[in-house]
């Protein structure tokens, strides 16, 4: 589960750009579905910076998306996106993304978040061409 | 054509195509009877749920197998001797496909014993 921060709260360093999905935010269940997080260095030097990403739909505690890499060292106002993969689940689920900043104390400290709702494809599957042959065996 | 008796076995082979959402709970169905005007009338039917389909992007192909163990041709509550034709469906509660095999394709035959030829006499004794 993701950590939790004051909604008013604007980033201090380590700022969550943009969360979004490839290709659509609507998906089919059991699709692959590639999430993306952006972030931006909102400090005036390089800093280390790391993304996470959490599933809401439901599960508790939430599932996490791996991402690889899952930090990175940005220039002052550089933005890097992060991704990682996850199916679709079988219901609507919104995408966590957040952030943290490496401190002189050399730990992570959580910094900021957004989300994005994924809604689920009402696309069924389609079956069709249904071919047989038969023998004795 | 393709004769069958007690004991043999009719095995299905068959593939279709799948695409868009993950599916479960597909069933695969096949019979042998026959194809009429008010549809197929089934002698023998072998059917089951198919593993779970998942996600595809484009139309992909499913594959599977039913095997069909003919039972006592003939005789009371079984299937009667004769020339039948083969039909399949994959189905959900939502989607039906169908195929439909070459008619007058199979044959049951009776393999088992037979009684016949009564012959009796009688004497004084």
């Amino acid at each position: 589960m993701s950590p939790k921060k004051d909604k008013n709260k604007m980033a201090q360093y380590a700022q969550v750009y943009d969360v979004y999905t490839s290709p659509y935010q609507e998906q089919a269940a059991g699709g692959l579905v590639t999430a993306y997080v952006q972030i931006k260095n909102l400090f005036s030097a390089p800093i280390s910076v790391m993304a996470g990403v959490a599933l809401e739909h439901g599960e508790t505690p939430w599932p996490t998306v791996s991402m690889s890499p899952d930090w990175i060292t940005l220039n002052s106002a550089q933005i890097y996106t992060f991704s990682g993969t996850f199916y679709m689940p079988n219901q609507n689920v919104t995408i966590h993304g957040y952030s943290y900043w490496y401190g002189a104390d050399e730990a992570w400290h959580f910094d900021d978040e957004k989300t994005v709702l994924i809604r689920l494809s009402s696309q069924q599957g389609v079956l069709s061409n249904l071919v047989v042959s038969y023998g004795r065996i | 054509m393709v004769q069958l008796q007690q004991g043999n076995t009719l095995r299905f082979s068959g593939n279709f195509r799948h695409q868009g959402a993950a599916m479960t709970g597909v069933k695969a169905r096949a019979a042998i009877g026959n194809k009429g005007t008010f549809g197929f009338d089934e002698v023998l039917w072998v059917e089951v749920t198919l593993p779970s389909i998942p996600y595809h992007a484009t139309a992909t192909q499913v594959n599977f197998t039913l095997d069909m163990v003919i039972p006592a041709i003939g005789g009371y509550g079984n299937p009667e001797p004769g020339i039948y034709e083969a039909y399949a469906k994959v189905y959900t509660s939502t989607q039906e496909i169908f195929w439909y095999g070459t008619l007058d394709d199979i044959e049951l035959v009776s393999g088992g014993a037979t009684i016949s030829n009564l012959s009796v006499s009688y004497s004084k004794v």
